[in-house]
């Protein structure tokens, strides 16, 4: 593992998506797109996780817990639904 | 030259043959293989890698948490059943007697079982302590098991993709099935065109591998880097389309998606073959 390149992907922050925030913010894909390029990163060691894992399995726990991101709260496709036909006055699908 | 890519009759029937035991038996043990007669499939005359193949991607399907891939990809004679070490590291280490290392040693199966994402994994950390030389070459044995890291892939995307389009059929929101929502149908119609193409590199790197054809290592990079990423693709497309229940521990789903992340860092994530392919494509 090179851990320099681990560390420096650690002190990135993930977006935090409090459940009273119903606003589509890229930040909810970028949790997905981050957290899989650390573990390509952390290569063959990428299955280890808890205690035998870099930083105690921290990015495989939040990359498994990233894809719940375009789910709770809205899902992705509703939120951009939101958008879509509130913000931008797009014909409404329903 | 044409090459006819489809599937024997006899091969077509081991496929029907297998998946119905393995729906039945999803966790089989050696002695149950063994009984079927496909445990040293590729050692006698009778069958080629594309039979294999074929129980490689069924296997897939179900999920299959055993030794049997990586004992039949080792090729081994003898009785005894064999992980081979993977990026460093052995999977199902506690369920074999011998452990093929990439410099072609056989070593007791002997060492640390870890935690890994893949919890049906049984990746282990090997002691080496009294090898003795193997037979056969780590390129062959590397070559089949990309090819076989691919069909498994094709087997877990396919799985993923049915899954969903099952669920999106049946689920309704705002009145409607939710699969008649174009957000959700392009996007399962993207994990299957994915995983599709990749089961067509699948089956040239089994054809490739069985026939020893020249193109081998091209095939095997092109189909294990396309399968493996078809695979993680498919099952977050089908984690989506699930929604909340997608991400329960009580669905399948997330076992399937966490043996896709395995499979995709298996002997190099993709771009690693690529920049192989691309090394190969360019020097000819």
């Amino acid at each position: 593992v090179d851990r320099a390149a681990g560390a420096q992907v650690h002190e990135l922050p993930l977006a935090d998506d409090a459940a009273e925030d119903r606003h589509p913010r890229p930040g909810r894909e970028n949790n997905q797109r981050l957290t899989k390029l650390a573990l390509e990163i952390l290569g063959s060691h990428a299955q280890l996780t808890n205690g035998g894992g870099y930083a105690d399995g921290y990015w495989q726990y939040q990359q498994l817990r990233s894809r719940g991101n375009t789910i709770e709260a809205g899902t992705s496709e509703i939120l951009r639904n939101i958008v879509a036909e509130r913000v931008l006055g797009m014909p409404r699908s329903r | 030259v044409t090459v006819d890519f489809s599937f024997s009759s006899e091969q077509d029937d081991l496929r029907r043959e297998a998946r119905a035991f393995l729906e039945a038996n999803p966790s089989p043990t050696m002695d149950q293989l063994r009984e079927l007669g496909w445990v040293g499939i590729l050692q006698g005359e009778d069958f080629t890698f594309l039979d294999a193949a074929v129980l490689f991607e069924e296997l897939g399907r179900v999920l299959y948490d055993g030794p049997y891939v990586l004992n039949e990809v080792a090729g081994q004679p003898g009785e005894e059943v064999w992980s081979i070490e993977v990026d460093g590291f052995v999977p199902h280490l506690d369920q074999v007697e011998r452990v093929l290392t990439p410099d072609m040693q056989g070593e007791p199966a002997q060492g640390e079982t870890l935690a890994t994402v893949d919890e049906s994994l049984g990746l282990g950390r090997l002691s080496r302590n009294g090898a003795s030389r193997a037979q056969g070459e780590w390129a062959d044995v590397r070559r089949r098991l990309l090819a076989a890291l691919a069909l498994e892939a094709v087997g877990i995307g396919s799985k993923a993709n049915e899954l969903a389009i099952a669920y999106v059929s049946e689920r309704e929101q705002f009145g409607k099935k939710i699969g008649t929502y174009q957000a959700i149908s392009h996007s399962l119609v993207d994990g299957y065109v994915a995983v599709e193409l990749s089961r067509s590199l699948a089956y040239w790197a089994a054809w490739a591998v069985a026939e020893g054809d020249e193109q081998a290592d091209l095939a095997v990079a092109a189909a294990k880097s396309q399968a493996a990423e078809a695979a993680v693709l498919a099952c977050e497309k089908s984690i989506q389309a699930h929604g909340g229940i997608g991400f329960t521990w009580e669905h399948p789903l997330h076992r399937y998606y966490k043996r896709a992340l395995w499979l995709e860092g298996a002997l190099g994530y993709g771009r690693e073959h690529r920049a192989e392919i691309a090394a190969s494509l360019l020097s000819s």
